[in-house]
């Protein structure tokens, strides 16, 4: 099953893992996740997940929709986790 | 001898007795033979003897030789001769030169004219007359021909007899160990793989070696069933703690988000969720595993870049590494894919940069290579940093396993099985080379394009 995500009219191909990441934000939209909850939100205390796999896929995903972009849309709030949203 | 097996060397002792055996009885035999075929030539010698003895009379001033007197008789040949050695009558063999000295009832062996003779003289006294004496002479080498002609066919047969039962006895012996090697094969392939679940499974018997398979196997069996028992123990205790850890890990997120607690509560309650979150990581590897020993741990095949992954990952490790002054360096040929389970890969790489850097010297480096050759991804993973004495390389891949248990921050020792298991599950494979002191380097394989059906 192809996953995709867009911006600003631009589709963008997900693996299934970044798609379950992004959704995970999506839903938790403004709202400061930390990276277990990140981890047992997608991969469900399966140990597959896990704190730095969270880290790696956020690194994919600013990646690809991020990277040359304005608004950034993931933002790292330090010592805490991640989270999505729209701010200048 | 140690070296033969059981069979080669009973094949070996019986033939070595059974040729011992035949010589011995042969010789014993033909000494036998050799010995009646003697004492029979001699009976007719001292019969002609006795023969000549009535027939010879002195009548009228005479001396007269019946002409029944036989000089011939079964290869025996008679003479006889006056007192003076002047010869009467008879004959003698032709080849045979007859200049032996008369010696009364004495059964003598000369040789003569190239060939061996019996000789037996008689003197005997004719009435009126005086001393006459009577010679038979027979070939020795006539008495011995039937038995050299045994003695040939006797070493004609004889080797063909211990050829016979040698290759006979061998096959019959290995025949008779045939279970032993089948124990043999079991148990070496029971060691060497992991499939504990094989049986020797000979078929019913009640001699020794059928008793010893069936005890073997009931022990393969006891094996078995205290491995499952402990995977099902591991399995069962980590289901068992994760309920409880999962309520600990929220309730103290939910303390800490919803009453914003201030000092030392906030301190107390962060390291209680530190901790839960780290009892709840290490939960779900032993999980993760429980379910991998028994197969059912689910991948989730894909197609994965693994050069992106591998720059992601060190890009991530690097900003960690970064506080420990360990600077992560990369070569990455660009394009290598493999099919895999992309979590699971990721994870491998995670965890052989973390060893490399949790391992690593402060100042030092961690190198994470990536490349194709063939049909393989080949990776390594290479530190600078205290390396893994030789004794303790095949160790590292164990649960729990940690060099220095002084050294234990963190990591809990699961992230090589891990490893191990990721590759095993990929149909790759991993070696490690390490110098004390020096570093570390795994080198890993993931064969491009494997497919599923695992």
């Amino acid at each position: 099953m192809a996953r995709t995500a867009a911006r600003g009219g631009q589709v963008i191909p997900l693996s299934a893992k970044e798609f379950a990441v992004l959704e995970y934000l999506a839903r938790n939209a403004g709202t400061v996740l930390s990276r277990e909850k990140i981890s047992h939100g997608v991969w469900n205390y399966d140990y597959e997940g896990g704190s730095n796999v969270v880290d790696v896929y956020i690194r994919y995903l600013r990646k690809k929709l991020d990277d040359g972009r304005t608004p950034k849309l993931i933002h790292t709030v330090r010592g805490v986790g991640y989270v999505l949203r729209e701010e200048v | 001898m140690k070296k033969c097996s059981i069979t080669l060397r009973v094949t070996l002792w019986y033939t070595l007795f059974m040729v011992l055996l035949a010589g011995v009885s042969l010789g014993f035999l033909f000494h036998a033979a050799a010995q009646s075929a003697r004492q029979g030539k001699l009976a007719l010698m001292q019969n002609m003897a006795a023969d000549s003895r009535r027939e010879i009379e002195y009548k009228n001033g005479e001396l007269d030789i019946d002409n029944d007197l036989e000089a011939f008789q079964d290869g025996v040949y008679l003479s006889v001769y006056d007192a003076a050695g002047v010869p009467l009558y008879g004959l003698v063999p032709r080849t045979f030169d007859n200049a032996a000295v008369f010696s009364d009832g004495e059964l003598r062996r000369v040789e003569s004219g190239g060939r061996s003779w019996y000789l037996y003289d008689e003197a005997i006294a004719v009435e009126d007359y005086g001393t006459l004496w009577v010679r038979s002479v027979t070939a020795a080498d006539a008495v011995d021909s039937t038995l050299t002609q045994l003695l040939h066919w006797a070493f004609l047969v004889l080797p063909v007899f211990v050829l016979l039962s040698a290759v006979g006895g061998y096959l019959v012996t290995r025949r008779a160990f045939a279970p032993v090697r089948r124990i043999t094969q079991t148990a070496r392939e029971i060691g060497a793989g992991n499939d504990l679940s094989r049986r020797i499974g000979l078929e019913e018997g009640r001699d020794e070696i059928h008793t010893l398979a069936g005890e073997f196997d009931a022990m393969f069996g006891r094996l078995e069933q205290a491995f499952e028992h402990e995977k099902q123990f591991t399995d069962d205790a980590s289901h068992e703690l994760r309920t409880p850890t999962a309520v600990i890990l929220s309730q103290s997120e939910y303390a800490l988000e919803q009453t914003n607690p201030q000092g030392e509560t906030r301190a107390a309650l962060e390291t209680i969720h530190r901790q839960a979150a780290g009892m709840a990581a290490l939960l779900s590897q032993l999980l993760m595993l429980a379910r991998a020993d028994k197969g059912r741990q689910p991948l989730h095949w894909e197609r994965v870049d693994l050069s992106e992954m591998a720059q992601m990952v060190a890009e991530t490790q690097a900003e960690q590494a970064a506080d420990r002054q360990i600077a992560v360096r990369t070569e990455i040929q660009p394009g290598v894919t493999v099919q895999g389970d992309e979590t699971l890969l990721m994870r491998l790489l995670i965890n052989l940069t973390e060893n490399a850097l949790h391992y690593g010297r402060p100042g030092g480096w961690v190198r994470l290579t990536l490349s194709r050759q063939q049909d393989q991804a080949v990776g390594t993973v290479e530190d600078n940093g205290i390396g893994i004495a030789p004794q303790d390389l095949d160790k590292i891949w164990q649960r729990f396993w940690q060099a220095d248990p002084a050294r234990s921050g963190g990591g809990a020792g699961l992230g090589l099985a891990m490893v191990r298991w990721i590759i095993d599950a990929h149909g790759g494979s991993i070696t490690v080379d390490s110098r004390p002191g020096e570093g570390t380097v795994f080198t890993f394989r993931i064969p491009c394009e494997h497919h599923c059906d695992l």
